[in-house]
C-alpha cells in the first residue's frame, strides 16, 4: 500500500513537472534600435534583419556563446580526410512551419539558391567553394568541395547561409517560412515585428516563450524609458552611457559581453605622407586607446593592439607594441622628415556618433605631437563611397565584425583583395594569407593567424582602437539570455518569470 | 465661368509644381554621392555582387532614361518600385499615411483648440499680466525644440505618473482607445510649437484689426465688447493666421522627422528620412511628390478659406 502511494505521488510529480516544461507562456517584447530590412536572410547585409530572422530559420550548424561549432539542422557530421567532402545528417522529424517535414533535398535547394547569380546574395563569394551537392537520402546532404577550406564550417553557421525551404522563396522577404522555433506573424515596417511560437519545433520543450514582439526604437534614451516604465522586456542594445543607471535599477539588469569585433583608425597606405611606415608608427604612438575606451565608451571594451578582438581564439596581445608615447612618435615623425608636423584627414561616417567621437578625440591627441587634424563628417552613403569603395581618403574611423574564422577577416589586407581598402601591400602577408586559407591543422592555423596579426601591428597598417563591449538590458524576470559572437538575438531558450 | 477659369489655371500651376519639384528631387539626389546598390550591400560587397544588384535596380541605365520612366509612370499613376523594400512606393506611402494623417489633424485642432482662447484673452486684456504671461508662454513654446517636449512629456506622463505609453503605435483597427492612448503625446509635442506661433501670431492681428475703422463703426453701435472681439476683430485677424496655418498644415503632412524618431512611429517622415540615407530615389520621389501635392493643396483651400473669411477676398480676382 505505502509502495502504491510513492509510485502514484512520483507519477503524479513527473506528470506535474512535464506538463510544466511543456507549457511556452508569455509575450517578450523586445526594443531594437533598427528595423528589419526584408526577412529573406539569403538577400541582405542588415545586422538588424540576422537579429530577428535566426529566429524563424535555422542554420546546418550553430555557435555556442563561447564560439564553439555544435550541431543545428545536422545532428551530425564527418569530414573526409582530405577535407574536400562534408556529410551532413539531419536531426529526424525537423517541420517546416508549414507542417511539413524538412529533407535533405531541401537544404540543398537552399544552398543551390545562395549561389543562383540571380538571387544576389551578397555573401555567396563564401560559398563559391561548393562544387556540388548530393542528398542520397531525405536526412543526408553531402557538400563536395572544389578545395580545402577551413573556413567551410563555421561559414554554414552564420545567419546568411540560414536554410530557406522552397516554399519561402516567392515572398521571403514578407512572409518567411523555415523551421526555426518561431513563426512569423506580422510586420509594420519601423514600427513593429511579431513572432509566434512554433508548436512543432525539432528541439523538444523549446521555445519557451508564446510570442515575441521586436519594437523599433531609434532613439536610446526613449529605449531607456520604455524599459523602465516596462513597455518593454529588453532592451538589444544599450548605449555606453546607459549602462550603470540599468545595473542600478532594482527592476532591471544588464547582460554583457566583450563583442566579436573592432573599432579602429583605418589609414591609406597608399597616400602620403600615410605611405611611410615611421608616420603610422607614430601615428600609433600618439593616440592614447584608453583614453578614447573611457571617454567615449564609458569604459566598456578593452584596448586591441591588431585587427582581431580578445573573443577570437585566434588573438594575440599585441597592445604592448605601441604604448602611448608621444615622445617617440615626434621622434618617429622627425626621422621621417616631419619635424614641422604634418597634415592629415580623417573622414568620419554620420550617423555613427561612436566612430565620431573616436575621431575627434584621436584628433586632440595627435595635435599634441604637431599633427593637424581636419576632421570631415561625411554621411555613411558617402563614406561608403569615397572611402570604402573609393578608397579616395587619407584616414577614417570605422568598425569591423569579427567572424568565427579568422580567415575572412584577416584576408581583406591581401594585396589583391578587393576588401583591402587600406590599400597594404605586402607579399610575406600575402603569401601567409593563402597558406591559412588552405590549412586545416589547427595548430597550424593558429600559428598563421597570429603571425598574420603580428605583421599588421608591426607595419602598423592601421591604428587598432578596441573591442567593445555588447551589453543588453532587461527586465530583472528576464531569464536565458545569452549573447553570441555572431550578432543574432536567439530567442530560444529566453523565458519570463512571473 | 470666372470660377472655372480660376480653377483650371490653380490645377495647372499645381501640377506644374509638383512636377519641378519632382525633377530637383530626383536631380539633387543623382549629383550626392553615394550609391543605393552600395548602401544596400554594405562593407561587405564584392564587385561582382555591386554590379549585379545595380544591373537589377536599373541604376546602369542613363539618368535621363530612368527620369523618363518614372515620369511616365507617374501619370499611369504608378510611383515604381523602392529600391530598398522591393516594394510599390505607392502602397508604402499608403501604409504610412495613416499616422501622419492623424498625428497632423489631432496637432492642428490641439493647436487651434488652445490658441483661440488664449489670443483672445490675451488681446482682449492687452497690457495685463495675464497677456504677459500669454506672450511669454507663446515665446517659450516658440523657443523649445518639438523633440526636447517630446521627451519631457513621455518623462512626465510615461515614466513618472505612467498614464501614457512612451511612444510606438497600434493599428486603430486593434483598439482604437489604445490606439489613440499612442497618438496623445505626439499629437501634444507637435501641437505646442504650433500653438505657441498661432498664439503669437493671432494676438498681433486681433490688436491691428481692433484700430481699424470698422471697429470704430461697431464700438459706436454699441456693439458689447466681447462680441466685437469675438466675432468682428477675430474673423479678420483669422486671414494671416490661416496663411501660417497653411503653411503649418502642408509641412505636417509631409511626417514629422523628430517626433516620429522620439516616439518611434512609422510615420512618412522617416520613410523618407530613410529613402534619403539609402539613396532609394524612388521611394524618395514618392514621398516628394506626395509631400508637394499635399502642400500645394493645402495652399489652394487656404485660398478658397480667405474668400469665406473676408468676402471682400474673391478667389477669381487675379
Amino acid at each position: 500500500m505505502g509502495r502504491l502511494v510513492r509510485v502514484v505521488i512520483v507519477s503524479l510529480a513527473v506528470a506535474l513537472l512535464l506538463s510544466g516544461v511543456g507549457c511556452a507562456k508569455g509575450r517578450l517584447v523586445v526594443g531594437v534600435p533598427a528595423d528589419v530590412d526584408g526577412l529573406d536572410p539569403h538577400r541582405t547585409v542588415a545586422a538588424a534583419t540576422f537579429q530577428v530572422v535566426c529566429n524563424i530559420y535555422d542554420t546546418l550548424v550553430e555557435v555556442t556563446p563561447d564560439g564553439r561549432l555544435v550541431p543545428g539542422l545536422a545532428a551530425s557530421w564527418e569530414i573526409s580526410p582530405d577535407g574536400l567532402q562534408y556529410t551532413f545528417t539531419l536531426h529526424r522529424g525537423i517541420k517546416v512551419h508549414t507542417g511539413r517535414e524538412l529533407r535533405g533535398a531541401d537544404v540543398a535547394a537552399s544552398f543551390r539558391r545562395i549561389l543562383d547569380p540571380d538571387t544576389n546574395h551578397p555573401r555567396a563569394a563564401d560559398y563559391r567553394v561548393i562544387d556540388s551537392i548530393e542528398t542520397p537520402d531525405a536526412e543526408t546532404v553531402i557538400f563536395h568541395l572544389k578545395e580545402k577550406s577551413p573556413a567551410f564550417l563555421s561559414n554554414l553557421a552564420m545567419g546568411w547561409a540560414a536554410v530557406v525551404p522552397p516554399e519561402a522563396v516567392g515572398e521571403a522577404k514578407f512572409r518567411p517560412i523555415g523551421t526555426g522555433p518561431f513563426m512569423f506573424a506580422d510586420w509594420v515596417p519601423d514600427s513593429h515585428l511579431i513572432l509566434r511560437r512554433f508548436a512543432d519545433y525539432f528541439r523538444p520543450r523549446e521555445p519557451l516563450l508564446e510570442d515575441v514582439v521586436f519594437r523599433v526604437i531609434p532613439e536610446p534614451s526613449v529605449g531607456i524609458i520604455n524599459l523602465k516604465t516596462g513597455a518593454v522586456d529588453v532592451l538589444s542594445w544599450l548605449a555606453p552611457q546607459d549602462v550603470v543607471g540599468v545595473k542600478a535599477d532594482p527592476r532591471t539588469k544588464v547582460v554583457e559581453s566583450p563583442m566579436n569585433g573592432i573599432y579602429l583608425l583605418a589609414m591609406n597606405n597608399a597616400r602620403p605622407p600615410l605611405n611611410d611606415r615611421r608616420v603610422r608608427q607614430a601615428i600609433n604612438l600618439a593616440i592614447d586607446k584608453q583614453a578614447i575606451v573611457d571617454g567615449v565608451h564609458w569604459g566598456q571594451g578593452r584596448v586591441i593592439g591588431s585587427h582581431m578582438p580578445p573573443v577570437s581564439p585566434f588573438y594575440v596581445d599585441l597592445t604592448a607594441m605601441y604604448p602611448y608615447d608621444p615622445e617617440k612618435a615626434r621622434q618617429l615623425l622627425t626621422e621621417a622628415g616631419y619635424e614641422q608636423g604634418l597634415e592629415l584627414s580623417i573622414t568620419l561616417p554620420q550617423p555613427y556618433d561612436f566612430h565620431i567621437r573616436n575621431g575627434e578625440i584621436i584628433a586632440q591627441q595627435l595635435e599634441k605631437v604637431g599633427i593637424r587634424v581636419r576632421l570631415e563628417v561625411m554621411e555613411w552613403g558617402n563614406w561608403l563611397d569615397r572611402v570604402y569603395f573609393g578608397q579616395d581618403y587619407q584616414a577614417a574611423t570605422i568598425g569591423h565584425t569579427g567572424r568565427l574564422d579568422p580567415d575572412p577577416f584577416l584576408n581583406r589586407y591581401a594585396s589583391d583583395s578587393r576588401e583591402n581598402y587600406m590599400n597594404y601591400q605586402n607579399p610575406d602577408y600575402d603569401e601567409l594569407v593563402e597558406l591559412g586559407g588552405a590549412t586545416l591543422d589547427m595548430d597550424e592555423r593558429l600559428r598563421i593567424y597570429r603571425r598574420l596579426q603580428e605583421i599588421l601591428a608591426e607595419d602598423a597598417v592601421a591604428v587598432y582602437l578596441m573591442s567593445p563591449n555588447l551589453a543588453v538590458g532587461m527586465k530583472a524576470n528576464v531569464s536565458g539570455w545569452q549573447i553570441y559572437p555572431i550578432d543574432i538575438l536567439n530567442l530560444r531558450r529566453v523565458y519570463k518569470e512571473e | 465661368m470666372h470660377m472655372r477659369a480660376y480653377l483650371l489655371r490653380k490645377a495647372v500651376g499645381m501640377v506644374v509644381t509638383v512636377l519641378l519639384v519632382s525633377a530637383i528631387s530626383f536631380f539633387v539626389l543623382q549629383v550626392i554621392p553615394g550609391d543605393p546598390a552600395q548602401v544596400i550591400l554594405g562593407t561587405e560587397a564584392s564587385p561582382e555582387a555591386l554590379q549585379d544588384l545595380r544591373v537589377q535596380l536599373g541604376l546602369d541605365r542613363p539618368l535621363r532614361v530612368r527620369y523618363w520612366a518614372w515620369l511616365k509612370g507617374l501619370f499611369r499613376g504608378n510611383l515604381g518600385e523602392s529600391l530598398r523594400y522591393q516594394r510599390p512606393v505607392a502602397e508604402l506611402l499608403w501604409e504610412r499615411l495613416p499616422v501622419t494623417f492623424i498625428l497632423s489633424f489631432a496637432a492642428v485642432t490641439l493647436a487651434l483648440t488652445g490658441a483661440l482662447p488664449m489670443a483672445l484673452l490675451a488681446a482682449r486684456h492687452a497690457g495685463s499680466p495675464l497677456d504677459l504671461l500669454v506672450v511669454l508662454a507663446s515665446q517659450l513654446g516658440l523657443a523649445l525644440p518639438p523633440f526636447w517636449i517630446g521627451l519631457l512629456l513621455i518623462i512626465l506622463f510615461s515614466l513618472k505618473l505612467g498614464w501614457l505609453p512612451p511612444g510606438g503605435y497600434i493599428l486603430p483597427g486593434d483598439g482604437a482607445i489604445t490606439a489613440l492612448g499612442y497618438l496623445i503625446l505626439p499629437s501634444l509635442a507637435l501641437s505646442l510649437p504650433l500653438a505657441a506661433h498661432l498664439v503669437w501670431l493671432l494676438r498681433q492681428s486681433i490688436l491691428e484689426v481692433i484700430e481699424r475703422d470698422f471697429i470704430r463703426t461697431a464700438r459706436a453701435k454699441g456693439l458689447p465688447e466681447n462680441l466685437i472681439y469675438c466675432r468682428h476683430a477675430l474673423r479678420n485677424a483669422l486671414i494671416p493666421t490661416m496663411t501660417v496655418l497653411g503653411i503649418h498644415m502642408g509641412t505636417l503632412l509631409g511626417g514629422s522627422i523628430i517626433i516620429e524618431q522620439v516616439f518611434s512611429l512609422p510615420g512618412l517622415g522617416r520613410l523618407v528620412l530613410f529613402a534619403v540615407y539609402n539613396r532609394d530615389w524612388p521611394l524618395l520621389q514618392g514621398g516628394v511628390v506626395f509631400m508637394a501635392t499635399a502642400v500645394v493643396l493645402v495652399n489652394f483651400f487656404t485660398d478658397l478659406v480667405y474668400g469665406f473669411l473676408d468676402p471682400r477676398i474673391s478667389v477669381t480676382d487675379n
